[in-house]
């Protein structure tokens, strides 16, 4: 037996050889069968074919085999080929350890920070919901544009029955709302404000909520009357921190006002609709048969059939409405459609979770640190030429000893290839670092922040990106051409870098300088945004002021005691009291938190048409303007007014001036609601306060006093207000504990909550527009270093490959000086265009970041041209190293050398 | 009419061809010839059966596969058994002894109750 071949190679190899090999048999087998009966060749071949048996079904099974063994060879021999190369690259690595540590760092950084954000991205705008089928989820509001300009009210539950009854594209829809309840206290616990969810009883299955125990709410829960929940469901974090996750907690009590609950049921951990968490979660209250009212206060999400669009959801939704309209005329009048502008809105749950603006913010700072990784790009492809260059003699002599363009291409390409893998895993390390210190300093604001972690889709992200650019950086030699036996004739000098390649190099240099301009440019103007925003009149002064929210319990007014309004006012001079404190009020709300709007009913309007209008308003109590440090022009309000009954109202300017075209409308009156409330007098004029973010422009609102003119009714002292204390030589703490001493004494079981300083209010209302800023300017300080190495980098690679040039100057009499001049200008002629080109694409790109700007030009000019000075310094002084070591250059040695 | 033959057990169509290669390398043709021969004919099976059989085996790494020239100069694929072959050989052989002789024994057995 003498050996032909061995292994099958390919599928068309191993049909081929099958076939040979049972022809073969069946041949063999006539003659067999010739031999020994005597049958015709016809006769023989049948009965061959016979004992044979399913041709067609062995011949398959027989090539399966051998494709499988085929597939398990290729494997190995792969794994054998990946072992050995890598085993070649990691030695050429080592063997250039400078090159491949810069490689490294400068990768690994364009790529954590580009991965850092990228998970921000996927996980807060990109990714679904978390919620079975989130992609069918849609959020159902309203639109009120002559009352709220932008803003997106809820609907009604009259609309909940009548969407749900009528609707073609909704398979279901459910029906929420938060609000907040005060637990008193037990001995154990002390009285405390939790937040509560009202919900549908579908709200559990549809997004997806599970209990740790116990039962759902169902539809009788849901009939229960108003306000009398009876049954309530509790957070797992609610378990735990109140009862100490008591195994017996289903079927105990919840206090709840005049109401007590039994508890039916523990969610899951986590339980949240959107960014919404609460700990006690009640039914709403739905029952079919109450008649439809005007009264849009609840979120609606729905759930769309399969294949419904959202445009046609809207468009049912729409029509239904008018439905609704034509069937409850009194409860939608033509009147209230007139003044209002009321429709219907539809959008995916996740935009409407998002909001447009987070999203457009992220991806321009995820458009920031691609430009980071572009320029980290441009380094090490400048750091590749560079290499190639010094690798020509060792490509020449591969060449020569018969490598092909194949096996060069694989011999570089997995030199960068294992290049782009440490990066990858470099930059997913500090990636995560990186990711944790973006989230501490992230604002509250941010949806679904819970949802940030690094996951497998940003490393699959990081290394899909860091193999892209190994295979780019590993194609770089072979683009190069000239990679030939004349390098060998060349010889060592090698002074002949050709043009192109020159080129290459400089445009590498100046594009980056110009995605570091386009980079400062955006950070610059964030940072003149946020700025100009906490230098903006805010209309009160945060300093040193405290603020908390006190709700007093249900038991606080006894018949025969003083009323709510009494406990108040003892609460606040008492609070006054405190040594340390100057002043103290308190309010429906505090600037720059959510604070309600209402009709108003001024007199002598300027133009009726803004009747009718939702303005901001609240009911404040003496002291709280000079709590906040608000200046009002005419009286401030005191206790002996409340009390005498004169009802005094303070509006800001802008409001005054918007009804009356008047900074001067004190002695003018304002009716809260309706005409059925007596007018409170307008008694002073607040500055203008920027109460709805420093962003915004000065809140149009009117404060009235706590206690109405004599005979008013429907007006309802609060039980819920923000204290503000203006304490500038007291801590947190002290206030606090003050606070909390007036409360046992004056209202024995009222919590107190949401204790923030009105600084911190203040800096988490910007907290947006800092992140950003913070982000773009990270990314900027990471594009300059790496712009200043690059540029450090080609400058000193044209020293030392002109050494020999500029000895030859030198020796016929170049002056230092001269010879610095010659490097100077040609780092200077490659950053000042590179600037220049660097301000006009920021000038263009710059146009993104508008909606994030506060009273700066997306092309303000200072910032682009200090961006562009400020890069040709950092060029500059790149260079001044290299320089120095150009006028240095020994002529003799120089000369000799070369 | 053939005779009623003996059918081939499963499984063991590979201890034959194993045995068969234990002789030195042969191509399929052969291994069927000796299996004929060795049985006088008694032990009947589709002979395409032994290609699967045999490719599968190679695969297990039992045999080792090369093309080469019969004696009348025919190519023809040869199969020669490995060192792992022939462990697998001996294994199943032992094996395959136990199992008769079980088998055996019980067959011979008496009626239950009769053994003193």
């Amino acid at each position: 037996m003498r050996r032909v071949f061995r292994l099958p190679g390919t599928a068309r190899r191993i049909d081929d050889e099958v076939e040979r090999e049972f022809a073969f048999h069946l041949e063999g087998r006539i003659e067999d069968i010739i031999a020994r009966e005597g049958l015709s060749r016809d006769a023989a071949e049948r009965e061959a074919r016979r004992r044979f048996g399913d041709y067609h079904g062995y011949r398959q099974a027989a090539r399966d085999i051998d494709q499988h063994m085929l597939n398990r060879r290729n494997r190995m021999d792969l794994l054998e080929t990946i072992r050995r190369e890598t085993r070649q690259a990691a030695r050429a690595l080592l063997r250039a350890p400078s090159f491949s540590v810069i490689a490294i760092v400068t990768l690994a950084l364009g790529l954590a920070a580009t991965t850092t954000v990228f998970t921000l991205l996927d996980r807060v705008v990109i990714r679904p919901l978390p919620y079975p089928n989130a992609d069918r989820l849609v959020h159902v509001g309203t639109l009120w544009p002559k009352v709220g300009h932008g803003d997106e009210f809820g609907i009604s539950r009259g609309q909940y029955f009548f969407f749900r009854q009528h609707s073609t594209t909704l398979q279901d829809l459910l029906f929420y709302d938060r609000d907040i309840m005060i637990v008193p206290g037990d001995g154990s616990h002390p009285a405390e404000r939790v937040d509560e969810m009202d919900v549908s009883a579908n709200a559990f299955a549809m997004l997806g909520l599970e209990l740790a125990r116990g039962r759902y709410f169902t539809t009788a829960d849901e009939r229960n009357p108003d306000g009398d929940p009876r049954v309530a469901l509790i957070s797992y974090e609610y378990w735990q921190r109140r009862f100490g996750g008591d195994p017996a907690i289903i079927g105990k009590r919840l206090d709840y006002g005049a109401n007590p609950m039994t508890i039916i049921g523990v969610l899951a951990p986590h339980a949240r609709i959107l960014d919404a968490t609460a700990d006690v979660w009640i039914r709403n209250h739905l029952d079919p048969a109450d008649p439809p009212v005007n009264n849009h206060t609840h979120n609606a999400i729905g759930l769309l059939k399969p294949g419904v669009t959202v445009e046609q959801a809207a468009s049912d939704i729409a029509h239904i409405q008018q439905l609704m309209r034509a069937q409850y005329p009194a409860v939608y009048s033509d009147y209230f459609y007139d003044h209002t502008g009321f429709a219907m809105h539809v959008s995916a749950l996740r935009d409407f979770a998002i909001g447009s603006s987070i999203a457009r913010a992220l991806w321009v700072l995820f458009g920031g640190v691609a430009v980071v990784l572009l320029i980290a790009a441009a380094n090490v492809a400048n750091l590749y030429l560079v290499r190639i260059e010094a690798r020509r003699q060792e490509a020449a002599v591969r060449t020569a000893l018969g490598a092909d363009r194949a096996h060069l291409a694989v011999h570089y390409l997995s030199e960068s290839l294992l290049l782009a893998v440490i990066s990858a895993a470099a930059a997913i390390g500090l990636g995560y670092l990186l990711l944790h210190l973006v989230l501490s300093i992230a604002p509250q604001s941010l949806p679904r922040l819970e949802e940030v972690h690094l996951g497998w889709r940003s490393v699959a992200f990081c290394v899909a990106v860091s193999v892209g650019l190994g295979v780019a950086f590993g194609l770089v030699p072979l683009a190069a051409r000239g990679v030939d036996v004349d390098t060998l004739r060349e010889g060592a000098r090698g002074l002949s870098t050709s043009r192109s390649r020159r080129f290459i190099r400089h445009g590498l240099v100046l594009a980056q300088i110009a995605l570091g301009v386009v980079l400062l440019a955006a950070g610059g103007l964030m940072a003149k945004s946020f700025w100009r925003l906490r230098h903006v009149d805010m209309g009160f002064n945060p300093n040193g002021v405290q603020t908390m929210m006190i709700m007093l319990p249900h038991t606080a007014e006894q018949p025969g005691g003083p009323s709510v309004a009494t406990i108040w006012q003892q609460i606040i001079q008492k609070v006054q009291t405190i040594p340390g404190v100057t002043h103290a009020g308190a309010g429906w709300a505090i600037p720059l938190n959510d604070g309600g709007c209402s009709g108003l009913i001024v007199d002598q309007p300027l133009d009726p048409a803004n009747a009718g209008e939702c303005m901001p308003m609240q009911a404040v109590t003496p002291g709280y303007f000079e709590a906040l440090g608000t200046k009002v022009r005419g009286a401030l309000p005191t206790w002996d007014d409340v009390d005498a009954g004169r009802a005094p109202l303070v509006v800001t300017q802008a409001f005054a001036k918007r009804f009356w075209g008047t900074e001067n409308a004190i002695g003018r009156g304002v009716h809260p609601y309706n005409k059925r409330i007596p007018a409170f007098p307008v008694v002073g004029i607040a500055s203008d306060i920027r109460s709805e973010g420093l962003q915004n422009p000065p809140v149009e609102e009117a404060y009235f006093s706590i206690l109405g003119p004599p005979g008013t009714r429907n007006w309802p002292v609060s039980s819920a207000m923000s204290l503000v204390v203006r304490a500038p030589t007291l801590s947190q703490s002290a206030v606090m504990t003050g606070v909390r001493r007036v409360l046992a004494d004056v209202a024995p079981g009222a919590p107190i909550a949401d204790a923030k300083s009105m600084e911190h209010i203040v800096a988490e209302s910007t907290a947006g527009t800092s992140f950003a800023m913070l982000l773009l300017l990270i990314s900027a300080a990471i594009a300059l270093s790496l712009s200043a190495v690059g540029i450090y980098g080609v400058i000193s690679y044209i020293v030392a490959h002109r050494r020999r040039e500029i000895g030859i100057r030198m020796a016929l009499g170049a002056q230092a000086g001269s010879v610095a001049r010659l490097v100077i200008g040609e780092s200077v002629g490659v950053a000042i265009t590179g600037a220049a080109i660097g301000v006009v694409l920021a000038a263009v790109a710059m146009r993104l970041l508008r909606s994030q700007l506060f009273e700066v030009s997306p092309s303000d000019p200072l910032v682009l041209a200090a961006t562009g000075v400020a890069l040709v310094v950092i060029a500059l002084l790149s260079a001044i190293a290299p320089t120095r070591r150009a006028t240095r250059i020994d002529p003799v040695e120089a000369i000799r050398a070369g | 009419m053939t005779p009623p033959e003996l059918d081939l057990v499963r499984g063991t169509l590979d201890l034959l061809v194993l045995k068969a290669l234990s002789w030195g390398p042969m191509h399929g043709l052969a291994v069927v010839r000796w299996i004929e021969q060795t049985t006088r004919d008694e032990l009947q099976v589709e002979e395409g059966a032994l290609y699967p059989a045999l490719h599968r085996m190679e695969e297990k790494g039992w045999l080792d596969a090369d093309w080469g020239y019969t004696d009348q100069n025919r190519k023809a694929k040869f199969y020669r058994v490995t060192a792992k072959g022939r462990k697998h050989l001996a294994a199943e052989h032992e094996r395959w002894a136990r199992y008769t002789s079980v088998v055996g024994l019980v067959l011979a057995a008496r009626k239950p109750g009769t053994v003193r």
